[in-house]
């Protein structure tokens, strides 16, 4: 376990401290430290792995909205490589959640330790670039529109307002597709299911999880957001001096995210969405050693 | 003829067969999956063990479990946990055999398999005894009257499906008699008290189809309730749970005048119970 030391003085990366300082800006004093280890072995299929949580310390998570890490290096001390087959999603992750972590294959059953785990961790600062904030004045003014933003256009970003009503009829579409669709295969998903009772019990789940989002309150925002690059990383609703606006809970499937509310917003309601630029990027690599395992 | 069946029986060889009439080679038990979850916080941190069951008394059997009487691993160290679970029936979800597993401590780190594992299992094949299962039909019409089957009082167990009226005084009753010995019990009390309230508050809620069974079971022979049709074939619901001696059968939808219940009970014949050791299971 090795605190994080401002690239330029890291002896360990220098090469990848020069990147990362033409790439964004440097974390001076973050620390990484593991938390809680689950090292899952099977002999069955599924859920094999070794995860490890990431705690990180220090002055620069004051303004940080989120984090990730980018690993490049992990192994075992008896050399075997730990680092996935498949590549990580990548996402920012709330950092004072336990979601911040690692997920590596098992190392060898003989190990005792991890020997190295290297990356570079990222932060997500908006407070350092302004263009990392864009605001959305009188939002509920906006509804079945796409909102013009020159901010968010930069970023190929493209949001629309969709009004309550406008998403139940959207939905009771897509309902009647489903179960078009659902009856064209009905056939092939008892095939697969073996009997009838299981196939008709996954249809309903797949009918289940698709009507979640399609049972909208008279309150809730409902926001159609293309990003294909997935620079936006938090919506949120504020009132006219900034004030967030708790929400009741979200939801999102595809483009689409549901922000639930109790309560009316009010028509001065303005939505606060946070963007991913080159600046709002706080960069370090990070190494931890001889992580014990358990 | 005669005294040679005398010789065998004086050998001992029909005896075990007399003592256990379903068991011996009915069974073998063999290791499935091995699955070694370890935490640095310990936290759910379990080696578990899948026991595959093959034979003919594994065809029919509703429930399983095991008892684990020695699990070293071939470091020498003792993988029984000091605090077992409750030790469950673990009750069979189609026709197949019941999923087993059973949980030991993490195995050394440096262990590569388990040397030795044996124990029993015990299952319960209610085909085997036609005593073991009690039905009764039309069972709305025997509202707060203890079922009366020739299978249930073999056991000494009484089983009564009651009126809601019945069940909400029965809770109320036992809701005061925990308030008194939590009063008497001072403030650790009250707060078990207040836990087990939320807990009743969360799963003692009862839906208008449910079916509300109070199953008197000091024994623990009663392996389970069933609502049945007309035809005896099981209605599907959304489960059960117990509160105290309660249990309460889920049903989304309202069940037939003519449904029945059926009562599956462990008998002495219809437990086939196998010793097993099974050597050098390979750790993951």
């Amino acid at each position: 376990m090795r605190g994080l030391s401002g690239p330029r003085f890291s002896p360990v990366f220098p090469l990848l401290a020069g990147l990362a300082l033409a790439a964004t800006s440097s974390a001076q004093a973050v620390r990484v430290s593991a938390g809680t280890i689950e090292d899952r072995r099977t002999t069955g299929r599924f859920f094999a792995g070794l995860e490890i949580e990431l705690k990180l310390t220090g002055d620069d998570l004051a303004d940080a909205k989120s984090a990730r890490i980018l690993l490049k290096k992990a192994v075992d001390e008896t050399g075997r490589n730990l680092l996935p087959e498949s590549k990580p999603d990548g996402e920012f992750k709330s950092i004072n959640s336990s979601e911040l972590k690692l997920s590596l294959k098992n190392p060898a059953r003989g190990a005792s330790a991890v020997k190295e785990i290297a990356g570079q961790i990222e932060l997500f600062v908006p407070s350092r670039d302004p263009a990392a904030t864009v605001t959305v004045d009188r939002v509920l003014s906006r509804m079945d529109k796409a909102v013009e933003s020159p901010a968010l256009k930069s970023q190929k970003i493209a949001l629309r307002v969709v009004s309550p009503n406008a998403h139940r009829a959207a939905a009771k579409k897509r309902d009647a597709e489903l179960e078009k669709e659902m009856a064209k295969h009905k056939e092939e998903m008892k095939k697969e299911a073996g009997d009838d009772k299981t196939a008709e019990a996954l249809m309903a789940l797949v009918k289940g999880f698709s009507g979640m989002m399609n049972e909208v309150g008279d309150n809730d925002l409902i926001l159609e957001i293309e990003d294909p690059e997935k620079k936006l990383l938090d919506v949120s609703v504020v009132g006219p001096k900034g004030d967030t606006i708790d929400t009741n809970g979200s939801m999102s499937s595809g483009s689409l995210r549901i922000l639930q509310f109790h309560e009316k917003l009010p028509a001065d309601a303005k939505l606060k969405l946070l963007l991913q630029t080159r600046k709002s990027i706080v960069s370090a690599p990070f190494s931890l050693t001889n992580v014990p395992l358990p | 003829m005669t005294l040679t069946v005398l010789a065998l029986l004086a050998a001992g060889f029909l005896a075990p067969a007399l003592a256990a009439p379903a068991g011996k080679g009915d069974l073998a038990v063999s290791a499935g999956d091995v699955t070694d979850r370890r935490r640095n916080d310990n936290v759910f941190a379990s080696l578990e063990i899948e026991l595959r069951l093959t034979g003919e008394a594994s065809a029919g059997a509703r429930g399983a479990r095991a008892t684990v009487e020695k699990a070293v691993d071939d470091t020498g160290r003792n993988l029984i946990k000091e605090k077992s679970d409750s030790n469950d029936f673990a009750k069979s979800s189609g026709d197949g055999p019941p999923a087993l597993k059973i949980e030991l401590r993490n195995p050394a780190r440096r262990a590569t398999k388990v040397r030795e594992l044996t124990g029993q299992v015990e299952l319960f094949v209610p085909e085997r005894d036609p005593s073991a299962r009690a039905r009764v039909a039309k069972f709305a019409s025997q509202m707060d009257r203890p079922i009366a089957a020739p299978a249930l009082k073999a056991v000494g167990a009484v089983v009564t499906v009651v009126s809601r009226n019945t069940y909400e005084a029965e809770k109320k009753k036992d809701a005061e008699r925990r308030k008194k010995e939590a009063e008497g019990a001072g403030i650790a009390g009250a707060m078990v008290n207040a836990f087990a309230g939320l807990f009743e508050g969360m799963f003692g809620d009862i839906g208008e189809n449910d079916v509300l069974v109070r199953v008197e079971d000091k024994g623990k022979k009663v392996f389970s309730v069933d609502v049945v049709d007309a035809a005896g074939k099981p209605v599907e619901g959304m489960g059960s749970m117990k509160v105290g001696d309660f249990w309460i059968l889920k049903f989304t939808e309202k069940l037939p005048a003519d449904a029945g219940l059926q009562v599956d009970v462990m008998t002495p014949k219809s437990m086939v119970t196998e010793r097993f050791a099974l050597k050098d299971v390979a750790l993951p």
